[in-house]
């Protein structure tokens, strides 16, 4: 096990004639800039997963030189692994989320979806991608719901939500 | 906008190193540590550089440019002119680790010997009351980001290397002044300053306030002081005439201890 993190960690040494690790890194932070950015649209979520695949031969193809000792060129190609996951994360639970919410903008689902607030979206890392799931939302309790007007739930909630026989 | 500057960054590690040459692209507002990062994603991605927060209150990214101590995130490519070479070099006063990273580990040792802060024994936490203008004395040295460009400037360490056992350097001596101004500190810090930590050492020559990036006032406010605080208990008229008079009384054979360091 601790073998093959060593290994693994290792592993840029040992690519010969490798891509400098700050170029991958350039170009991911440019893709997630552009493609999954304050404003997103589903055709450029895809174009940006399709990016990220390519992304990862090219992280396993990413060399580093000179040595162990406090080499940053060293350390962002290992961290690269992990921005790959959060950025493939990202794109993906954005692209399943088929409405506009807080700081997630879909200019393809302009609105918010009372739906849609019923839902998570449960990321998981497996098999050197993510996996991602719909996890339904606790219902809020009843003693809880009673503190708001009816009027301000509905801007949010299903009809099936709202206090029963009040309405 | 941009231009090619040409740098000079010094490279290697604890067994040596060099000076090595790189032209390096430079666009309107950016700073030495940008060029730096450039450096890493273009040309040495394995030049090692210590940073985190670029805007100056991390304490980090230390260096000396041109010669001069400076924040390297702090330091604008504006103030140099295009033709000119800009050299980068680790503190001098630290062993380097690799390229422009130093292992700064003697300031903390230092930092673990000054005595802590000792409130009176029967004062509560919420009972401490203190005048405002008490507060903004030691509120400057607050400032301290430790970046120790102080301390790697101080030729009491620069130049002499045996100082390091037996001087603190301005950062920590300030650090004692803090306390001593401090209403509520019970401690007298004033042996601890001359006999622990090399007050003596100090020639006041302001290079320490000089390349502050907080602009504290080390030796106008700190270091002054404490040294007057220092000489007051140490050469108090009174008392000094008092114990010539003691060590006349207590003088044996002529020549006997020669220098008078009689005990008192």
């Amino acid at each position: 096990m601790i073998v093959d993190a060593e290994n693994e960690a290792l592993a840029p040494f040992h690519v010969e004639g490798g891509e400098n690790p700050y170029s991958v890194h350039s170009d991911l932070q440019q893709t997630m800039n552009d493609l999954v950015g304050i404003i997103r649209t589903g055709d450029e979520m895809r174009e940006a997963l399709d990016k990220i695949q390519t992304y990862k031969e090219r992280v396993a193809n990413a060399g580093v030189q000179g040595g162990r000792a406090f080499n940053p060129g060293w350390h962002l190609a290992i961290d690269l692994k992990n921005m790959l996951l959060v950025a493939e994360a990202v794109a993906k639970a954005a692209l399943e989320r088929e409405e506009s919410r807080g700081g997630h903008t879909r200019d393809d689902f302009p609105g918010m979806s009372a739906e849609w607030r019923q839902l998570n979206i449960v990321c998981r890392a497996h098999d050197g991608g993510v996996e991602i799931e719909r996890q339904p939302l606790v219902p809020m309790r009843e003693d809880l719901l009673e503190l708001f007007d009816v009027s301000e739930l509905k801007k949010y909630m299903t009809e099936a939500e709202l206090p029963k026989g009040e309405h | 906008m941009g231009y090619t500057a040409k740098f000079k960054v010094w490279r290697g590690d604890d067994e040596g190193g060099a000076l090595q040459d790189f032209q390096v692209e430079v666009n309107e507002g950016e700073v030495v540590l940008d060029i730096v990062h450039r450096l890493q994603a273009t040309q040495a991605p394995d030049l090692a550089v210590r940073w985190n927060c670029k805007a100056g209150k991390c304490g980090s990214c230390s260096a000396e440019v041109n010669g001069r101590p400076r924040l390297m995130c702090m330091t604008r490519m504006s103030t140099f002119t295009q033709d000119e070479t800009i050299t980068i070099t680790p503190l001098r006063t630290f062993p380097v680790i690799r390229d422009l990273v130093t292992d700064v580990s003697y300031n903390y040792e230092k930092a673990r010997m000054v005595p802590a802060f000792a409130p009176p024994a029967d004062l509560e936490p919420g009972d401490y009351r203190m005048q405002q203008v008490d507060v903004e004395r030691s509120q400057e040295f607050r400032k301290c980001i430790e970046c120790f460009l102080c301390n790697n400037v101080c030729h009491a360490v620069r130049d002499h290397e045996e100082n390091k056992t037996t001087f603190s350097g301005p950062r920590f001596l300030m650090r004692i002044a803090e306390l001593d101004m401090h209403p509520l500190d019970t401690a007298d810090r004033r042996d601890v300053a001359v006999n622990d930590h090399g007050l003596g050492y100090c020639n006041i020559t302001k290079c320490c306030t000089e390349v502050c990036p907080e602009h504290i006032h080390i030796t106008d406010n700190a270091l002054i002081p404490l040294k007057e605080r220092v000489a007051d208990k140490k050469y108090d008229p009174i008392f000094s005439v008092a114990s010539l008079f003691r060590r006349k009384d207590k003088r044996e054979a002529p020549g006997a201890t020669p220098g008078g360091s009689t005990p008192r």
